[in-house]
């Protein structure tokens, strides 16, 4: 609804499209860091980072942010999908990126248009939309498995 | 101990439990026997990876999806606890067989007054709901909760850590069941409540009859309050015997050498403790032989390729090991 | 031999309401003490041990000893120099000359860092990045007896008594004057207790290293400590030699906490002294003697005098009305 809002009111191009995407989805990330966060810096090894005389600098970059960044990932690789979901929900709309620059959304918006006559221009639109979204997430928990040493499988 | 089984309310026979992981298939217990004879305190004794949890788990028949028992029976009451379902499991626990956690904090529901919890946990009884309470209140006496009548109304929180292990204690007996489970219900307390709650566990286990199964890891614990040990390692019951038995002459290498390291049964003061060298083994690559036999001191030749006997060396005492084996 | 720290009445307090909730609530005193006039001293080259229960305190002393905690009142000197009043590269520099082993062994290692990054940190956090690190890191694991393929793995990988060892390595990386050891068994099997227990002994006879022991693992004590103190509800009851504590013990605590160790002997002659009830919170903090509520001996004025700190032979001091008399247990 706020994305729609803002968009009515400043105009479609792409880089509403873009700040509109950017202001809706910061908040979740804020949260996502603030909790993750405050529970790495209550664990002990913090605190024996600390005795050591380990700067508040070096506790975050390599102590806190290693820890923080797995669920970060996840939360981006599984967004990728929302957002581009978004793009074409106000691009379908008209409120989104206009031609000649391509969406999807625009082109599900044209199928739309045709839906009367053939289901084929949505179809192969939504194709791609549907294997980006599924590709997404299986990346996003492939690189966490990446990241995180306990779920690496090789030893 | 007998080895009949009319004499006891649980009898553990000869059972293996694998669990299935990535590395292959970890034998966690092998051919485990283990006997609780009526109305005596039967303590379990072994280091992290022995296969006490395993042990547990299987009796209460809530081993993890990826455990497989291919072997043995579990006797109890005249009946093979494995055969069971899980519907008729659900009529034995917390009924004829209750159990005691090692943190009592997670297993009471800390937005439930204990009241209502020890109401709700009398739900097979067709009694009223004031006879209910009535019956709390006198299970909370029995456990030394001073003023119970005001306290059912309280919050787990509200208790010291010492009273909330007391109320777990009471909850578990409330049924008068025939066999107590007791997970290391003392290692979260400090000393001066630990010698409170053997205490307790031991007078409450008089007045109501039941059996309690001991788990620890706590020798002086064990000796202080049990009847039996079982002595277990890397998944097998290597010994068992009277309390005086297995303090006095064990007769396995693993027992003596455990009792040898604990730091309170050296009373000269010494900068070097006595240590077991080596490490547990892979339960996945089981060697050959006796599991024990890289770490033992009377390691022999037979050793390496034969698994050693159940045997008894003298009347109720039973060990599997080479060692003067006849 | 020197003091290498000395700690004169030490006392730590944690506010436990806002200023506000508490004028509000009429609270003239919102603060609990933790600790409360804690004085003791370790020499160069002796292990020093804090015996007490949950909520003694005793974790809140150590932390306050290594400069995490604000102190309210009393001195902290380390090697002649003022804990409390350091300033941050004063702090650092203290830092560099104690260490910590803590007490969840695997808790207390950086998740995502491996072996040999974490016991060679100490290194480049206080600027020696000069030196070989990898051989450094191999240097300390063979000095607490780990090989050197420990160096590739995660704290996740290790059992617990290896990562008891890797805290230890990363303890001594600095070769310290001081290691503060919070329960170092804590979590450990009894074979493997005596291992840590045996390496930290060496290194102390090797390294002349002195180290502050924290524990409520009796049985371990005597074994490990020149000097010990028993604390109860954030204040010493008694001080003195280990052997004098272990052999005549004078404060009633100290009798109960003794004799309430069971012992691995199922014919032993367990003469007991049960306590009633169970340690009270620091928030209603018992008048007079803290210990008169459970106390089998406490008379009149234990309930409303706090009894002085007596001297009762050579550095043997307890703080109690009526000490029990020494090698006769049971009576007064």
């Amino acid at each position: 609804m706020f994305a729609l809002a803002t968009v009515a009111l400043v105009g479609p191009s792409l880089t509403t499209v873009i700040a509109v995407i950017i202001v809706t989805s910061i908040p979740t990330y804020g949260r996502v860091v603030r909790t993750q966060t405050l529970t790495i810096k209550a664990s002990e090894f913090i605190l024996a980072e600390q005795v050591m005389g380990v700067s508040t600098f070096r506790i975050l970059s390599r102590h806190i942010l290693p820890n923080v960044i797995g669920p970060l990932i996840i939360l981006a690789s599984m967004d990728i999908p929302t957002v581009i979901a978004l793009e074409a929900g106000l691009s379908f709309l008209g409120m989104g990126v206009k031609p000649p620059t391509p969406s999807w959304g625009s082109i599900l918006n044209d199928g739309y248009t045709l839906i009367r006559n053939t289901p084929w221009p949505i179809i192969a639109g939504s194709i791609p939309l549907v294997l980006i979204t599924l590709g997404f997430t299986f990346l996003g928990e492939s690189l966490r498995d990446l990241i995180d040493p306990k779920l690496r499988k090789n030893f | 101990m007998t080895q009949e089984t009319s004499e006891n309310v649980l009898s553990v026979r000869n059972l293996s439990v694998d669990y299935a992981t990535e590395r292959g298939s970890l034998s966690a217990l092998r051919h485990v026997n283990v006997d609780v004879p009526k109305g005596s305190i039967v303590g379990v004794v072994g280091e992290s990876g022995c296969g006490k949890s395993t042990l547990i788990s299987s009796i209460i028949r809530l081993l993890a999806d990826n455990a497989n028992t291919p072997n043995g029976t579990i006797d109890f009451e005249g009946r093979d606890l494995l055969s069971l379902s899980q519907d008729e499991m659900r009529g034995i626990r917390g009924n004829r067989m209750s159990i005691v956690f090692q943190d009592p904090m997670s297993t009471l529901n800390p937005v439930i007054s204990i009241g209502r919890q020890m109401i709700d946990i009398q739900h097979r009884s067709h009694k009223t709901k004031a006879e209910k309470r009535q019956r709390s209140i006198d299970m909370l006496t029995s456990v030394g909760i001073p003023d119970p009548t005001n306290r059912l109304d309280q919050f787990p929180h509200e208790f010291s850590g010492g009273m909330q292990q007391r109320i777990s204690i009471a909850m578990a007996l409330q049924a008068e069941p025939a066999l107590l489970i007791a997970d290391e219900p003392t290692t979260a307390l400090d000393a001066t409540l630990e010698v409170q709650i053997i205490h307790l566990l031991k007078s409450l286990q008089a007045d109501i009859g039941c059996s309690i199964l001991f788990i620890s890891h706590h020798l002086g614990v064990i000796a202080e309050l049990c009847d039996y040990v079982v002595v277990m390692y890397a998944g097998e019951v290597v010994e068992q015997g009277t309390v005086r038995d297995i303090f006095h002459h064990p007769a396995h290498p693993y027992t003596a050498m455990l009792l040898k390291c604990d730091p309170a049964s050296i009373s000269t003061k010494t900068r070097s403790l006595p240590t077991i060298k080596g490490e547990i083994p892979d339960l996945v690559t089981l060697p050959q032989g006796c599991v024990f036999k890289n770490r033992c001191d009377r390691v022999m030749q037979q050793c390496d390729s034969k698994v050693p006997m159940w045997r008894e060396v003298k009347n109720a005492h039973f060990v599997s090991c080479h060692w003067n084996a006849p | 031999m020197s003091n290498i720290l000395e700690v004169n009445n030490l006392r730590v307090r944690f506010r436990v309401m806002s200023a506000l909730k508490a004028r509000y609530k009429g609270v003239t005193d919102p603060f609990i003490d933790a600790v409360r006039d804690a004085s003791f001293s370790i020499k160069e080259a002796e292990t020093f041990t804090l015996v007490g229960e949950s909520g003694s305190g005793k974790s809140t002393l150590a932390l306050a000893v290594a400069g995490l905690l604000p102190t309210a009142e009393g001195t902290i000197n380390f090697a002649g120099k003022e804990v409390t009043t350091m300033d941050r590269s004063q702090m650092q520099e203290y830092r560099r000359n104690i260490s910590f082993i803590w007490q969840n062994p695997t808790g207390s290692l950086s998740p995502r860092q491996r072996v040999s990054a974490l016991i060679t940190e100490p290194y480049i956090v206080h600027g020696m990045r000069d030196r070989d690190l990898n051989a450094e890191a191999i240097r300390l694991l063979k000095m607490v007896g780990l090989s050197a393929h420990f160096a590739d793995r995660y704290p996740h990988q290790l059992s617990g008594g290896q990562a008891r060892r890797v805290g230890v390595a990363r303890a001594l990386a600095l070769n310290p004057k001081l290691i503060i050891a919070d329960e170092p068994t804590a979590g450990l099997d009894v074979s493997v207790q005596g291992e840590i227990l045996n390496l930290l002994n060496r290194l102390q006879d090797d390294l002349g290293v002195s180290i502050f022991v924290i524990t409520h693992n009796l049985n371990i004590v005597r074994h490990i400590s020149n000097r010990t103190a028993i604390m109860y509800l954030g204040r010493f009851a008694e001080q003195g030699f280990t052997d004098d504590i272990f052999e005549s013990p004078r404060h009633p605590y100290t009798l109960a906490l003794l004799s309430a160790n069971p012992k691995p002997n199922p014919d032993a002659d367990m003469e007991r002294i049960e306590l009633k009830g169970e340690v009270p919170g620091l928030m209603n903090r018992p008048s007079g003697c803290e210990f008169h509520t459970r106390c089998p001996f406490s008379a009149e004025n234990c309930t409303e005098v706090v009894p002085p700190q007596i001297d009762v032979s050579d550095q043997h001091t307890l703080t109690c009305h009526y000490p029990r008399q020494e090698n006769n247990t049971l009576s007064p």
